[in-house]
């Protein structure tokens, strides 16, 4: 079970004077369960290769197809779902409970099935049950984001792809999709995350593609990121800087407890700072 | 300093009853950088839309350059003074390429047709867009579209501009384009207000403002709201470099402090 692309390429606007290659020749597959994050300049493709998974746009050369079938067959439809970049995009519904309910209304749930599948995404992300009443469009922006994406949950998607999820949320609120997401992961949902924010997400992920001018320039995992890729973590930068002025200390470290580890050690076996 | 922005003792509850911004006091002077920061629904964009008179006090009042918002002829003299970019723009473009969208604004002001090109290729430039000029603003990316929006306000050149966390869809080299354009215009007097949920992006401020449940629960220099604040309380996460010296303090390593940047923090580890 996979999402697998051959070789998409996709014009915008073919055979006019606007006409715009944004993706060249992508190949990659995707597995049940994996983490994958997507990132890449803005205008790189990120957004336009996404809107392939669930078959939005068609490739104008290759092929996408989600577990075997065409990504644009009717039966993919409920089996990949889509978070858009702007949460304007998806947000119509009257109320919070409206909006949340379309995809899994839709599906053909009803009644106290749908509503505990409503409840239950947006308990995911923090919310109570009161916000149901509200109109989605008397939320903060932050708030607007998250409902967005619990209507993305509530469908039960097997594959889940989000467009920049995390923009706009506050830390609590990233602690709390993040870990919303990997418990998904854990249950063979495979959640792939559109991010400008790729060195936060790192310790989540099990692999990074990174596109540059609609090319596939970096494929590979948080490891391999950190050796490669154009921007690191800024306390990656910082122990590599420590390490070109002498100090013994590894430099593939992402996460702020190893820095303090690594630094402490040194610190302590020097006997002092800066001695 | 020549008082900017003054609110005082504002209240306000959107009309189905949403309380967001309860007894907020804050003075900004001409020519200040303030950030202004907290959790999800904080009230945020609730305060700065009272800047330019988008909103209106319930109770308590708002002033710009010593005009009150609630007088409507003040209106058009606030909104030429305070300029802002909003949080995710997508459907407010006016123009059919960037160009146009950029020019309107200025246009607006009645400025002549060469001082209008004049600042419309400067804030395509400082903004890296202009090589889009004859795009449509509605078939760019997302972060294109963000930049286009930020590229219209400057082109006004108002004394004030709000930023609404305007780089949370921007790569780092683009949210450098417009952390410099920041300074640049800051440097120029301009007062620059700017929402932002990432704290290193504040470092060059003059103060940061922490709000909560619709109050200022702190307004200071960066350096002193995180000396002085557990923010974590209020949602919000410390930039790297800060977290990481303040648990090198905290564990008793001398000399080290609350440091600000990367390399204030190399240099107190290796001097
Ligand atoms: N509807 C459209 N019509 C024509 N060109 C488009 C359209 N949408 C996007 N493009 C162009 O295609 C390229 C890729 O855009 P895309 O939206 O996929 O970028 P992205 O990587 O998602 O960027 P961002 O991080 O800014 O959202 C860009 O050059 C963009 O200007
Ligand atoms: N149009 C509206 N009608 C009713 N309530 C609203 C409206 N807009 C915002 N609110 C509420 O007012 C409060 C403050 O919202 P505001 O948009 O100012 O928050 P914010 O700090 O900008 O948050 P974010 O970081 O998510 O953008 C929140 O509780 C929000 O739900
Ligand atoms: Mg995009
Ligand atoms: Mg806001």
């Amino acid at each position: 079970m996979s999402i697998d692309i051959r070789n998409l390429t996709f014009r915008y606007n073919p055979g006019t004077p606007l006409e715009n290659t944004s993706l060249k020749d992508i190949s990659l597959s995707i597995g049940k369960g994996e983490f994958i994050l997507i990132g890449g300049e803005i205008g790189s493709g990120k957004s336009t290769l996404v809107r392939h998974f669930n078959g939005l746009l068609k490739p104008s050369s290759g092929q996408v197809t989600v577990d075997g079938m065409a990504a644009h067959a009717k039966k993919v439809k409920a089996r990949v779902g889509v978070l858009f970049q702007f949460p304007q995009q998806q947000l119509f519904g009257r109320t919070v409970f409206e909006d949340v309910a379309f995809g899994p209304r839709n599906f053909g749930l009803r009644g106290n099935e749908l509503e505990e599948q409503v409840y239950s995404a947006l308990e995911l992300l923090g919310f109570d049950k009161e916000i149901c009443s509200n109109s989605p469009f008397h939320l903060s922006g932050g708030q607007m984001r998250l409902v967005a994406i619990a209507g993305v949950l509530a469908s039960m998607p097997e594959y889940l792809v989000l467009d920049e999820p995390f923009s706009g949320l506050d830390a609590e609120n990233r602690t709390t999709l993040l870990s919303a997401l990997k418990h998904l992961t854990t249950k063979g949902t495979s959640v792939i995350v559109v991010s400008h924010r790729i060195p936060d997400l790192l310790s989540a992920a099990d692999r990074i593609f990174l596109l540059d001018h609609g090319n596939l320039v970096f494929g590979g995992t948080p490891v391999d990121y950190v050796k490669h890729a154009p921007y690191l973590p800024e306390i990656t930068c910082l122990m590599k800087e420590m390490r070109r002025k002498g100090f013994d200390v590894r430099d593939d470290i992402f996460h702020i407890d190893d820095a303090f580890s690594e630094i402490s050690r040194v610190l302590n076996t020097k006997g002092a700072v800066g001695k | 300093m020549t008082l900017m922005i003054e609110i005082q003792d504002l209240l306000y509850s959107y009309p189905d009853g949403t309380i967001a911004l309860d007894s907020v006091d804050l003075h900004i002077g001409k020519g200040e950088f303030v950030v202004i920061a907290g959790r999800n629904g904080s009230g945020k964009s609730s305060l700065v839309r009272h800047m330019n008179a988008l909103l209106l006090p319930s109770g308590g009042c708002v002033s710009v350059n010593r005009l009150c918002t609630l007088q409507k002829k003040n209106h058009p003299d606030i909104r030429k003074a305070i300029g802002m970019v909003f949080q995710g723009p997508d459907s407010q473009f006016i123009g059919m390429t960037v160009e146009e969208d950029v020019a309107f604004g200025p246009e607006n002001l009645g400025l002549p047709p060469l001082r209008i090109r004049e600042l419309v290729e400067i804030s395509l430039e400082m903004m890296g867009i202009s090589e889009l000029r004859f795009h449509s603003p509605r078939s760019l990316s997302g972060g294109q579209k963000q930049k286009v929006a930020i590229a219209g306000v400057l082109a006004m050149e108002p004394g004030c501009i709000v930023f609404d966390e305007v780089t949370s869809m921007l790569d780092p080299f683009s949210r450098k384009d417009v952390l410099d354009a920041v300074k640049r215009i800051h440097a120029k007097g301009t007062t620059v207000i700017y929402v932002t949920h990432r704290l290193e992006e504040t470092i060059n401020a003059d103060r940061l403002v922490i709000m909560d449940s619709g109050k200022v629960v702190a307004d200071a220099s960066p350096r002193d709201v995180f000396l002085q604040h557990d923010l974590e309380m209020y949602g919000i996460e410390l930039p790297p470099v800060v977290a990481l010296s303040r648990m090198l303090t905290r564990a008793g390593f001398p000399g080290i402090g609350i440091a600000l940047t990367k390399d204030e923090l190399l240099e107190a580890l290796c001097p």
